[in-house]
């Protein structure tokens, strides 16, 4: 056997590495963590705070069901979807969170409103590390934007399901949920994009 | 970031969230089917799962009375569990000793509607899809992740419900809610938030690597 043949057995053979091998290691695995966290300390602060500030609002969601608050801004949005429809022509009566249009009658509940893409947005806006003034402007937008688009799905759907069940499900229950968090997360583009180009004008 | 357009991002998206929605009125079912194929494996005897179409029903049988009894005792009531055996309340006491209801087996269920559960994968896909910018291999393995996640996403929440309604119909339910069980506002809301938000979390990254890409660069 060579005599590098042996140094390398005598290497195998040993019980885990040098305390100075096992040191350089943590060192390197150290140096790693830093240059990963100063590479990515933004967008893991970001992504956190999004996350806590989803998981709090969406909690806040769950926890409001069946409370006074909740209730009357269900009946809010009934009125609101049944002001709308009349503007509209047909004859539609509002009983407390309940839409009546002819032979067809809608239930506004939780999630009929603009509450969880909401949450969506608000964590974006939150998350987004600028000023406190631009982020009260991003909520302000958000809530009215959303609850304004909000309220034309649920007039929408009365419609839809005036002339076809079949179709209101589809409509219903898949395409304008999504498209509520296609616009949630298009102003959330837009508003950051804004943001961003005026704190580049500012000196 | 370069050669960007807004427009271009929003149209693709909505073009895609209609034409899945449309898609996944059909194949949603097969999705569902799948899920309580594999929800089946990892549930325990008495609880069943089965697809209807778009549906889940869940079914719960139980062999004896609840743990819980509701008694009324001085015009209070009390709910009776094992933990009323160390209570000090003399009233409590007497409500645990006293003999339950002999009821026979009952069983339960419990009626999903899936496509409520799964939606979230239809803007997640969307906004994959619409994204700018990256090639179509980041394309397509963001989409595998955002399908692979979702569906394990979805078939946990779906484990968790089961285990609450099994939990429920076990302890809680009372001799006369014979059938069908409403649980919207008790074991529900909460899960159903995490189904429909789970698969969203495939586009973060994306979104925040895409402002990233876009922001000046930082001063060192």
């Amino acid at each position: 056997m060579s005599q590098r043949k042996k140094q390398a057995s005598r290497l195998w053979t040993r019980k885990g590495p040098r305390p100075l091998e096992r040191r350089v290691s943590a060192h390197t695995v150290l140096l790693l963590i830093k240059a990963l966290w100063i590479r990515y300390s933004t967008i893991s602060q970001v992504l956190l705070i999004y996350a806590i500030s989803l998981f709090a609002l969406l909690w806040l969601y769950v926890e409001l069901y069946g409370s006074p608050a909740l209730n009357t801004f269900l009946v809010w949005n009934a009125e609101a979807t049944g002001f709308l429809a009349r503007l509209f022509g047909p004859e539609v009566v509002v009983q407390d969170n309940l839409v009546i249009a002819g032979s067809f009658a809608a239930r506004i509940v939780p999630e009929c409103t603009s509450l969880a893409p909401l949450a969506v947005f608000l964590s974006g806006v939150i998350a987004f590390p600028t000023t406190l003034g631009h982020k009260l402007w991003g909520i302000i937008l958000g809530l009215v934007v959303l609850s304004a688009v909000n309220i034309v799905r649920t007039t929408s759907l009365l419609f839809i399901g005036m002339f076809s069940w079949a179709a209101q499900d589809v409509a219903h229950v898949l395409v304008w949920q999504s498209l509520m968090i296609i616009l949630a997360v298009v102003l959330w583009v837009l508003w950051w994009r804004t943001t961003n180009s005026i704190e580049r004008v500012q000196p | 970031m370069k050669g960007y357009s807004l427009k271009r991002f929003i149209a693709v998206a909505l073009i895609s969230v209609i034409l899945l929605s449309i898609g996944w009125d059909s194949v949603g079912k097969s999705y569902n089917a799948l899920m309580v194929f594999t929800l089946s494996s990892f549930l325990s005897e008495g609880t069943q799962v089965q697809a209807q179409g778009h549906e889940i029903r869940m079914m719960v049988r139980r062999e004896g009375p609840p743990d819980r009894t509701r008694l009324e005792r001085d015009g209070r009531e009390i709910v009776g569990t094992q933990a009323n055996v160390d209570s000090p309340m003399p009233a409590a006491q007497d409500a645990r000793l006293i003999k339950t209801p002999n009821i026979s087996p009952t069983i339960y269920f419990q009626d999903l509607e899936a496509r409520v559960a799964y939606y979230a994968l239809i803007p997640a896909l969307a906004l994959i899809l619409a994204v700018p910018a990256i090639t179509l291999r980041v394309r397509a393995s963001c989409l595998v992740a955002a399908l692979s996640l979702g569906f394990c996403a979805h078939l946990v929440g779906m484990y968790l419900i089961a285990q609450k309604f099994t939990w429920w119909v076990n302890h809680v339910a009372a001799a006369t809610d014979v059938g069908h069980a409403n649980l919207e506002s008790v074991i529900l809301s909460p899960y159903y938030v995490f189904l429909f938000f789970s698969p969203l979390s495939v586009w973060i990254p994306l979104m925040f690597f895409w402002w990233r890409s876009d922001s000046p660069p930082e001063s060192s």
